[in-house]
């Protein structure tokens, strides 16, 4: 198994309780933070706030890495104690795009180490049309959710989450930013559905009552600094689970490169992280999970020909919205860091081709961040984004992606790489689709302000923002089953009798609804077809 | 040009303290801002000019950064005033300057004070940088 986030870490789990006796090795970059976790307080924002004097080390960094400067880009969101997630990889992981700047992870839990928590379960044809089977997905998404503990409401956005979840917790306790904007979508509602549009509570993978070792929410609104009481799923907290089982076996800093497949076996080599030096394990069977990327890498460097690969990514922005009604209220009540409503364009109603956005409210990444985008002074812009905040609503949208325009990635030879490689990437949609997407922008934008929330800016931070990828290696399903760079129905790579990709390398289409459920229900699918076919 | 040292950091935390608070910055906030600006690359010989001159002319610093905010926003001279921002923001004492904790009936009308202040600073900003480069 290569990779610990949330793919290889269903897929691991997969292997070892799926009987028959599996001994899975998991080989991971494993950046861990060894910084932040220890001086990070138990107490809540607002306590911390107003009595840690040393507050700073973790809000801006011991380094002050956590001030940001310049141009707002993926990843804008991570904090100086999630900051681990993009450790090392400019340097392991080295990519070159004008067109396209994505976020990848080399942490011991992946990018699941910094996920939003947001669930959706795909549609019967969201599912098809990404190539992935309608009923075992289903058992699939059930699977992960009593795994990983899923909080939500049968509202009215629920066909488009948690419809077909059963065991499904409450939703948390909204705060005033968010309980103002659905009060005021239940009084519009028959005019926001006549617009194509549903709001409703954002399904998460946070628990609400406590669950074994793990605790229920605590509102402490430290979401984007730590996962004190486990309440919120991270990857690592299974991959934890297995490193006590006999038959798993962990090793960190390990970059894997690439495999060579040999006729009873599959040998992987590697670069150790730490000590710079080659590695190679020997197995019966492989599982990439190290993220869509990753695996393009790894699989393309495992054979002779360098082809041009496909990618799939949603396209995305987010718009600022200000509630007026809230203007300038106290902004000590209680906050919560994640999304807690969404809201899903769905003009036809037939659950495809749905456009989704993520609304949060602000606080706990703390007001410097908002006040460098004003263009006034800082001193007048301080006071005034205070006064702001409590009415700002964030609105990120996501759009569904499927093939087109143009977008691909090269894997370049680079002497100063320690991979002597580099990924090109170039991405851009085409005419048809950047005009779909500004109508339905225009459109959120509308069905936003009838709920008295008012667009004051929009931010786009380039392609690879919404930190969504799929579709470099793609489900072939014909009958000849090796086609080269595609994946067989199940997960295994086309010509390889031991290869699987358990990420979203093979979706052939991306739907904008949150992808990690999905992704997590797709390694369990490829975790299974591995188990079968030994 | 004046030298970009731990001397004129600590300068510069003074003057951009008070220039955000309207008072001075207590020990504390310039001992961190000294510690954070240690982090930063050394200005450029514009910058430089640009921090001196506001270091001698501190009734200039509200309005070049509102010039800076439309003209140059990415200007580091302004991410050090930013800077000053981020670590008085982090400070237990400046906390109700970021978090109110109840709401004035008179919020309002301050905020539209501050609306035309940052108005008349940033025209008045944009002549003062003009005169500041050419200097």
């Amino acid at each position: 198994m290569v990779g610990s986030g949330c793919t290889g870490a269903m897929a691991a789990a997969t292997l070892i309780e799926g009987g028959g006796g599996a001994r899975v090795l998991m080989l991971d970059a494993g950046e861990r933070d060894d910084r932040y976790a220890g001086i990070l307080p138990s107490g809540d924002f607002v306590s911390v706030r107003t009595t840690d004097r040393e507050q700073y080390r973790y809000f801006l960094g011991e380094d002050f890495e956590g001030v940001p400067w310049g141009k707002v880009g993926t990843g804008a969101q991570l904090t100086p104690p999630r900051r681990h997630l993009v450790r090392k990889v400019p340097e392991l992981l080295p990519l070159e795009s004008d067109s396209f700047f994505p976020l990848e992870s080399l942490a011991y839990g992946g990018l699941g180490a910094g996920w939003g928590l947001g669930c959706c379960a795909y549609s019967d044809a969201e599912l098809r049309a990404a190539g992935l089977p309608p009923e075992a997905m289903r058992a699939a998404y059930q699977w992960v959710a009593d795994r990983i503990g899923i909080s939500g409401e049968r509202d009215d956005a629920a066909q488009y989450t948690i419809a077909h979840l059963e065991r499904v917790l409450p939703p948390i306790e909204m705060d005033a930013n968010a309980a103002h904007l659905h009060a005021s979508y239940l009084r519009r509602r028959r005019r926001v559905h006549a617009a194509g549009f549903r709001m409703g509570r954002t399904a998460l993978a946070l628990l609400t009552r406590a669950v074994g070792e793990r605790g229920a929410y605590a509102y402490r609104d430290m979401d984007f600094y730590d996962d004190r009481g486990q309440s919120a799923y991270r990857p690592w907290m299974t991959v934890d689970e297995l490193r006590k089982r006999e038959n798993f076996l962990y090793r960190n800093n390990v970059l894997v490169t690439r495999f060579e497949e040999m006729p009873d076996a599959v040998r992987v080599h590697g670069i150790d992280t730490a000590a710079g030096e080659a590695v190679s394990h020997v197995c019966r069977r492989l599982v990439l999970a190290p993220g869509v990327l990753g695996s393009a890498r790894i699989v393309v460097r495992s054979f002779d020909r360098k082809p041009e690969l496909p990618i799939l990514c949603n396209p995305y922005c987010y718009l600022a919205c200000i509630q007026p009604a809230l203007l300038g209220a106290p902004a000590r009540g209680r906050r919560v860091g994640f999304s807690q409503l969404s809201l899903f364009h769905d003009p036809t109603g037939s659950n495809f081709d749905v456009a989704m956005a993520s609304i949060y409210s602000y606080r706990s990444l703390m007001l410097f961040r908002i006040v460098r985008e004003a263009p006034i002074a800082l001193s007048d812009a301080y006071p005034i984004m205070r006064y702001l905040a409590p009415a700002l609503t964030l609105v990120g949208i996501h759009h569904p992606d499927a093939r087109g325009g143009r977008r691909s990635l090269r894997l370049e030879p680079c002497a100063a790489s320690p991979t002597a490689d580099v990924l090109r990437a170039d991405f851009s949609l085409s005419e048809d689709a950047e005009r779909k997407l500004r109508d339905r922008e225009r459109r959120f934008t509308r069905v936003m302000r009838s709920l008295g929330a008012y667009r004051i800016r929009r931010v786009d931070p380039g392609h690879g923002s919404s930190i969504h990828y799929a579709g470099t290696l793609p489900f072939d399903s014909g009958d000849s089953g090796d086609k080269p760079f595609t994946l067989r129905p199940g997960g295994r790579l086309s010509g390889s009798a031991r290869v699987y990709v358990a990420d979203g390398s093979g979706f052939r289409y991306l739907p904008a609804k949150g992808v990690t459920l999905s992704l997590m229900a797709n390694a369990r699918l490829t975790a299974l077809s591995a188990l079968r076919d030994a | 040009m004046a030298p970009d040292s731990a001397t004129t950091d600590l300068e510069q935390g003074v003057a951009f303290g008070r220039y955000l608070l309207g008072e001075p910055p207590s020990q504390d906030a310039l001992r961190l801002f000294a510690r954070a600006a240690a982090t930063l690359p050394p200005l450029d010989q514009r910058e430089a000019r640009l921090v001196a001159f506001l270091l001698q002319n501190r009734w200039a610093i509200g309005p070049v950064d509102a010039a800076l905010a439309l003209m140059r926003p990415a200007s580091p001279v302004r991410g050090r005033i930013f800077l000053m921002l981020a670590v008085l923001e982090c400070l237990p004492e400046y906390v109700p300057r970021f978090l109110p904790a109840t709401r004035s009936p008179f919020e309002h009308v301050r905020m539209a004070g501050h609306a035309l202040r940052a108005l008349g600073r940033a025209l008045l900003g944009m002549v003062v940088l003009t005169i500041a480069s050419r200097a």
